[in-house]
């Protein structure tokens, strides 16, 4: 018996052709925050805004695309080749950006037996800029497959339903990321949100990601 | 810090009821996949539980499953239902249960509040024993406790990652079934055992 398919290849959008992993892309030494990502950011058919969660250094975000409402806690995380930190200049680091996105629980009005075998993951997008857009790129899962096919052993993940979720954990996940995130294609063209409502921005104060507190 | 996530088992770990350790991968294969009519019907698990199996569309040797949970919400009777898709598994003399969410499109989606949050939610399996059946259904359970324990002591007896101390089996279709039908009779493993009576039309 094949499982069927759900509704992630049904909806269109960034998260509906995301890399699932079932671990996180951080641990507390890779968490920032950053002022500027807070607010409503939109292109023509979707939202996303960003609220301080309740956690230090977390996110909520509600997202709402064509009428379907999305709710996630949301990290920033800010990962760097620390082999090569002491050693390199500042501008020679590779520093990457990503947010890890992560479900609440939906209201489902249903069982706990159900719920029970609903498993949240986390997605990973990487951010190419927060500033007057918000730019992002979800990890395209084609390109994935083209390379763990050449590469069976690139990173730990299983395939259901043609479908693959990373099971690295996440030191292995970061390892992939500073190796891979720049190989050509691996994260999609990115996706540009504009800012909803334009925040404040300190005199002086660029665009530039990221600040980390 | 570690990341309190919600893993939605949380609450009931918390009353202590038993949890099932999920899988990503179903134990299910055109092999091994059976179909037992005298499955079909409504089984009483206690007077506020009930497991209505039927035949399912798609795949047509399934069942489909209504698991029925009657609960006291301010006095008032409330009945919540959720909607699987069940493979019944032989493999030599042994007998399991494959359980695993409906497709959403199955789902009533005005009952979805945040549809969106579905696009990271991953349908998972678990596995129960059958032991008998006839006017009984004695079915014997995983728990992630004590799956997590077994686990700690026989690391390589299936592919699995910890989550938040809860265990996620990774393990392929076939090593899965190697692993129930090694430790089919291992207390460890089918930890808890549930039975079922057939509902009978007063």
């Amino acid at each position: 018996m094949r499982t069927r398919k759900f509704l992630f290849y049904l909806l269109a959008g960034l998260l509906g052709c995301c890399v699932p992993s079932l671990h996180p892309l951080y641990t507390d030494k890779e968490l920032a925050f950053d002022e500027k990502l807070l607010g409503s950011w939109g292109e023509s058919n979707q939202t996303w805004e960003f609220k301080k969660g309740e956690k230090e250094k977390s996110y909520d975000l509600v997202t709402e695309e064509k009428g379907k409402k999305g709710e996630f806690t949301v990290y920033l995380v800010k990962i760097q080749d620390s082999s090569k930190a002491d050693k390199e200049k500042e501008s020679a680091r590779q520093i990457l950006l990503f947010l890890d996105l992560y479900p609440k629980e939906p209201n489902l009005e249903t069982t706990d037996f159900y719920k029970f075998h609903l498993l949240p993951v986390h997605t990973f997008l990487k951010i190419e800029q927060v500033g007057t857009t918000l730019k992002i790129q979800a990890m395209n899962p084609e390109k994935l497959q083209e390379m763990l096919k050449a590469e069976p052993d690139l990173i730990k993940h299983e395939v259901l339903e043609d479908r693959i979720v990373l099971t690295a954990s996440t030191k292995d996940l970061q390892k992939f990321m500073l190796d891979h995130a720049k190989d050509e294609g691996l994260f999609g063209d990115p996706t540009e949100l504009e800012r909803d409502e334009p925040k404040d921005t300190p005199a002086g104060q660029s665009n530039k990601t990221s600040q980390t507190k | 810090m570690r990341t309190k996530k919600f893993l939605f088992c949380l609450v009931a770990s918390l009353l202590g009821s038993c949890v099932p350790v999920v899988s990503l991968h179903t134990l299910c294969d055109e092999k091994n996949v059976v179909f037992d009519e005298k499955l079909l019907g409504t089984w009483v698990e206690d007077p506020n539980i009930t497991w209505e199996f039927s035949r399912a569309e798609e795949p047509t040797n399934a069942y489909k499953l209504i698991y029925t949970l009657k609960e006291k919400e301010g006095g008032k009777e409330k009945v919540i239902k959720g909607l699987f898709i069940v493979g019944l598994v032989k493999l030599k003399d042994n007998l399991f249960l494959d359980v695993c969410p409906a497709p959403w499109e199955q789902q009533d989606p005005s009952k979805i509040e945040w549809a969106c949050n579905t696009l990271l939610l991953i349908p998972a399996h678990t596995f129960v024993k059958m032991d008998s059946s006839g006017p009984q259904l004695k079915m014997l359970r995983t728990d992630d406790e004590k799956m997590r324990e077994f686990l700690e002591a026989n690391p390589d007896a299936v592919k699995h990652t910890v989550l938040e101390d809860k265990p996620v089996l990774t393990a392929s279709t076939n090593e899965l079934q190697e692993f129930v039908l090694k430790y089919a009779g291992d207390k460890r493993v089918f930890a808890v055992e549930s039975i079922l009576t057939r509902k009978t039309n007063k």
